[in-house]
């Protein structure tokens, strides 16, 4: 009952503010540089692979069948969604080859920083819940 | 994941930006200085700024694929604009060279006053962006506080 008391959903928002924080300073560094010759703005992706480490797993599990085996780190365990890099494409080029958007870059970084609180939010409730189902027995 | 290096990206940008407005500064003040310690009339400067790869304290141990988005800004030099000197002719000038012509600095006010406001705005951005970082940290101590 344990697992379920610490459920998934902590995991993904432990994961969540992790990755918001990380894009947060890839967007601050994209705005520190917007007067940079050259520099290439950057964006960091994860919700995809997020929702797909927290889709259900698959019918058939794997399981370790000897204790030589390697831990069974499914690859696309919560834990383990790592965001990528890519770089922002953008259509006005100046002369000094710099991309970044200033504009873009920050309305990405409002947004971020509301997903941040929004899940932030969540966890504080999700924690609260916990709490109160404990203390209310007593 | 180290909390401050979104700050210290953002701190790194409000230097740059701070000492582009000081010598935004200095062109101004200097657009009519015919006399320079180095001999000539002044010459308009300009900040280089330059892109440094960031990395956090345990870079390389943990996250190092991650930092390598991040980019602080710094100064990498400020240099002198050689271009032409601006020549009027004003031959009661202390200045005036032997034709009558006095060479002022090549500073053109119009373009140093739009470049102090964009200087102003990239300062505000990341004030802004710094602002945010502040609202995480602090979103992030109060998960838990009922």
């Amino acid at each position: 009952m344990m697992r379920d008391l610490f459920s998934s959903t902590l995991d993904v928002l432990h994961k969540t503010l992790d990755m918001r924080q990380q894009r947060h300073t890839v967007l601050a560094s994209n705005i520190a540089n917007a007067e940079t010759p050259g520099f290439i703005a950057k964006d960091m992706r994860f919700e995809e692979a997020l929702r797909t480490a927290a889709t259900p797993p698959q019918p058939v599990p794997l399981r370790r069948t000897h204790p030589e085996h390697l831990p069974l780190l499914h690859p696309t365990s919560i834990r383990n969604v790592q965001g990528t890099l890519v770089a922002t494409p953008s259509d006005d080029v100046g002369h000094d080859l710099n991309t970044v958007s200033i504009d873009h870059e920050m309305a990405k970084l409002a947004t971020n920083t509301m997903h941040y609180n929004a899940s932030a939010e969540i966890l504080s409730r999700a924690f609260d819940q916990l709490k109160r189902t404990v203390s209310e027995t007593q | 994941m180290d909390m401050m290096a979104g700050l210290q990206v953002s701190f790194s940008a409000l230097h740059a930006q701070r000492t582009r407005m000081n010598v935004i500064a200095s062109n101004l003040a200097n657009a009519q200085s015919t006399r320079t310690p180095e001999g000539g009339p002044y010459k308009r400067q300009e900040v280089l700024f330059a892109a440094q790869p960031q990395h956090s304290m345990f870079a390389g141990m943990l996250d190092e694929q991650h930092q390598d988005g991040v980019s602080a800004v710094h100064v990498l030099d400020i240099v002198s604009d050689a271009n032409g000197t601006r020549l009027e002719y004003e031959p009661d000038h202390p200045d005036a060279n032997a034709q009558g012509y006095v060479a002022y600095p090549n500073v053109n006010v119009m373009r140093e006053m739009v470049d102090l406001i964009s200087a102003t705005r990239a300062y505000e951005a990341n004030v802004t962006a710094i602002n945010s970082s502040k609202d995480m940290a602090l979103r992030a101590l109060q998960i838990g506080r009922v």
